[in-house]
């Protein structure tokens, strides 16, 4: 596996880059109105949309790392990911801007900077240099973990 | 490619192991039953030739053993015990264990596993012995398998230019030499006379009666090629076999003399000669009735159906949408096809929920088998009677019912049914009773577990209730209510925590399993009368009539089997609303405002209540406006809204938007614990 390349998509938020692996995504949105709001749940969870059929919930990336809002412009997408291959587990997570699509060896990541983590992320898998800005690497599996503990405390 | 043969093959032993069970329980009743110890050799005679088969070496070697001790059993050397029976489940454990790993790799496990087949050898401890009843046990396989034959004519007469194609009708013969034995009766009359011979030309035809186990179209099968080349008759003239009935000798005698050629009618003449045999043909009745049942159903992924069932689910939504369209439009040709299609859609939609719907029995091997083990441990006497085995439910339904049963079944022997002394001393039959009761009512399908066990006594729940501060002191609470507590979290009756239910999960976590199939719980005791716990459950979880109901410019559905009434709310009556206590005419009940619950800013639109049942009050919903009965999907919100409680999921409307369908129960009583906490 080692100096393999592997696919990642990186998204903004605010002025930071994040990138997650590619083969964990399974569709690009644009945000529209279309968020339908649950009630009594967690801030984070802004809703859930309806997708080919299946209902999805969708999370604010800011609130979950921790960062102000900010507002919705014609950039801010949903990215849909599925940490299993099921549907089930899919949902969507709110970004500033979806970037790119890259590829990067995987000897190219360094350890991430954010060694306590930021806001529900506790650990960063890397962090790359492109050009003049880094990319900070996100486990969906992760996040999602994350998140499912938050929903049964 | 062998993976796949392989799974099928798990597949198919876990229906053998199932099959063993059950005999094995009815065996322990009915030692007897000759018939039962026949069912458990043939499953385990299965799992050990398909287990060779497929690379489970370790369980086909275990088997063997195993099938050797009911060898004995079957053939009245070995009485049945109550520590062959044990020993048996056990050994039942270790072959479902060899099935889900394979060939054991783990040091410990294989010695557990030779501690076992040990074991099981001592049964048929004298080792000469043992090689004897291994050999008769092959022949006994044979004779068994034997019992499954059945006699055929055939009568095979080839076209005379069937040589020219290149066919060797002697082949066929060899083909059909393989199936089983066969008598072969040559016939040669047409052959022409030396000058007319034409030594392409194919002039013999034959008679073969066939004794064989295969079917009829395995036969058939041997013919395929030569189908149009050939008159072909293939008739089944006798169960077993013919060839060996002296009747069948003595007519080929005489009709090899008399030169009259064999029919099929007169071979159906034939009777089985000796009494002996009767007792066969029973057994074979039997065998082929298993066949035939074997055949009427057919095994399908689940996969495919939950797929099926979600097609079918998306055609119901679009249907609804077809169907509000043609209204609007008005045209009377759109109108009459729309009708047509939600016929039809109504009818897909039964079928393929009836297809998804599965007995409860195949999970109530476990229960009896749980009884019996869990009794035995405690060295407590009980009796499990099942009511309703063959209710269906939906299969999703049925994967979430079994451990909350589990769990409700391990209590009442645990805590419910007491020692046979103790049941004396009370006057009651030392053997306890768990009755498993399961029927229809309505929409829902009740199950009901009763113990004639010591019971609860309501005071003593109060008490702990009160001790634990789940309620306050001078909280006045209905019988029903008091009972409602053990399902409060952190409540558990028992204080000595047992290895064996008490483990702190207690009623709590059965009321959330059965709580995520939209079932609800309840319990109802008599001290030393008994216990008994009812689960109400729908019989599917997509589907629902509801009612769609608007709170704060958003759609919310309403199950329309929960709602008794709906009123009007004129402005003129909203004062009337105390205490978040309505009373309208003669009626008077309490009412949640639905705005507050969902915490959306309060507006002025409220108009309508819906009045709905809990338990048994009944509690007003104050809603903004009543759309109309709507028939819906309901699909699940995901993981990540799981602690959302009192939204059961959610449903796609037919402009593709979404409206939550709320679970009025876990509203309720959301809302009622918290006014217990204030």
């Amino acid at each position: 596996m080692e100096g393999l390349p592997t696919t990642k998509i990186s998204f903004k938020l605010q002025n930071q880059t994040y990138a997650i692996d590619s083969l964990k995504v399974r569709n690009i949105l644009p945000f529209e109105d279309n968020i339908t709001s649950v009630p009594n749940t967690e801030t984070y969870v802004l809703g859930v949309i309806n997708l080919h059929g299946n209902i999805l919930p969708v999370v604010d990336m800011r609130m979950v790392l921790g960062i102000d809002e900010e507002e919705i412009t014609r950039d801010t997408s949903i990215v849909i990911v599925s940490p299993e291959d099921k549907i089930e587990t899919q949902f969507g997570i709110m970004v500033d801007l979806v970037h790119e699509v890259f590829e990067i060896e995987e000897d190219k990541v360094k350890p991430s900077p954010f060694t306590k983590g930021m806001g529900m992320i506790q650990h960063f898998e890397g962090t790359i240099q492109q050009k003049d800005q880094f990319i900070h690497l996100m486990d969906i599996m992760h996040l999602n973990s994350q998140l499912e503990s938050k929903v049964i405390k | 490619m062998i993976d796949k043969f392989r799974a099928k093959f798990v597949e198919e032993s876990l229906d053998n192991v199932q099959d063993l069970e059950e005999s094995l329980l009815l065996l322990e009743n009915d030692r007897a039953d000759k018939e039962i110890i026949e069912r458990i050799f043939r499953a385990m005679h299965s799992l050990k030739g398909g287990g060779a088969m497929f690379g489970f070496t370790d369980l086909s070697e275990f088997t063997h053993h195993l099938e050797t001790v009911f060898d004995w059993v079957r053939n009245g050397k070995l009485a049945i015990s109550d520590d062959l029976i044990s020993l048996t489940f056990e050994a039942i454990d270790q072959i479902k264990h060899y099935l889900s790993v394979g060939d054991l790799e783990d040091e410990d496990e294989k010695k557990q596993a030779n501690a076992l087949t040990n074991k099981v050898k001592r049964f048929v401890s004298n080792p000469s012995e043992h090689d004897e009843v291994e050999l008769t046990e092959n022949v006994q396989s044979v004779e068994e398998e034997e019992d499954g034959s059945k006699s055929y004519f055939i009568k095979f007469v080839p076209h005379t230019d069937i040589l020219r194609n290149g066919t060797n009708p002697l082949f066929l013969l060899d083909d059909l030499h393989d199936l089983g034995t066969a008598h072969v009766i040559y016939n040669d009359t047409k052959a022409p006379l030396y000058d007319a011979f034409d030594p392409v030309s194919c002039y013999v035809s034959w008679i073969i009666i066939l004794n064989t186990e295969e079917a009829i179209n395995e036969i058939q099968d041997v013919f395929i090629f030569v189908e149009d080349e050939c008159d072909l008759e293939i008739t089944e003239v006798f169960e077993g076999n013919i060839l060996e009935q002296k009747d069948f000798q003595d007519l080929l005698e005489s009709c090899k003399e008399s030169g009259e050629t064999i029919s099929s009618e007169i071979l159906k003449n034939v009777q089985p000669a000796t009494a002996k045999e009767e007792p066969k043909e029973a057994n074979k009745k039997k065998g082929v009735q298993l066949k035939e049942t074997k055949i009427s159903s057919i095994r399908v992924a689940s996969n495919k159906i939950d797929e099926l069932v979600n097609l079918v689910s998306e055609l119901v939504t679009i249907q609804a949408q077809l169907n509000l369209y043609a209204e609007k439009d008005g045209q009377p040709g759109i109108i009459a096809l729309s009708e047509n299609i939600q016929k039809l859609t109504r009818q897909l939609r039964d079928n393929a929920f009836e297809i998804s719907l599965i007995p409860l029995q195949n999970d109530l091997m476990r229960f009896q088998r749980l009884v019996r083990d869990l009794s035995k441990e405690l060295n407590k006497e009980i009796d499990f009677i099942i009511e309703g085995g063959d209710i269906e439910l939906d299969k999703n339904i049925i994967e979430h019912l079994t451990d909350p049963l589990l769990h409700m079944i391990r209590n009442c022997i645990d805590h419910g049914i007491e020692m046979p002394d103790e049941r004396i001393t009370k006057g009651k039959s030392p053997k306890g009773t768990i009755i498993f009761r399961a029927y229809y009512e309505g929409a829902s399908v009740i199950i009901k577990v009763i113990d004639d066990g010591k019971g609860i006594d309501p005071n003593f729940i109060l008490k702990k209730a009160i001790s634990k501060g789940l309620v306050t002191e001078d909280v006045e609470l209905t019988r029903k209510e008091i009972f409602d507590l053990v399902f409060m979290s952190g409540f558990s009756t028992r204080e000595n925590v047992s290895d064996l239910s008490g483990r702190g999960v207690g009623m709590d976590v059965v009321k959330r399993k059965i709580g995520a199939i939209r079932g609800e719980v309840s319990i109802d005791s008599e001290v030393d009368k008994g216990t008994t716990i009812t689960l109400e459950l729908p019989l599917t979880l997509s589907i629902i009539d509801g009612l769609l109901v608007e709170v704060a410019k958003k759609q919310y559905v309403i199950p329309i089997s929960s709602i008794e009434k709906l009123y009007p709310l004129p402005e003129a009556d909203r004062n009337k609303i105390f205490n978040e206590v309505i009373s309208l005419g003669e009626e008077q009940f309490p009412v949640i405002d639905l705005q507050k619950v969902f915490k959306t800013p309060s507006t002025n639109e409220k108009q309508h209540i819906v009045q709905v049942k809990y338990e048994n009050k009944k509690i007003g919903l104050i809603v903004d406006d009543v759309i109309g009965e709507y028939q819906t999907v309901v699909k699940p919100l995901g993981k990540l809204l799981k602690s959302q409680e009192i939204i059961s999921g959610a449903s796609i409307m037919g402009d593709g938007s979404i409206s939550m369908v709320i679970d009025t129960n876990r509203l309720i009583h959301n809302n009622w614990i918290q006014k217990l906490n204030k």
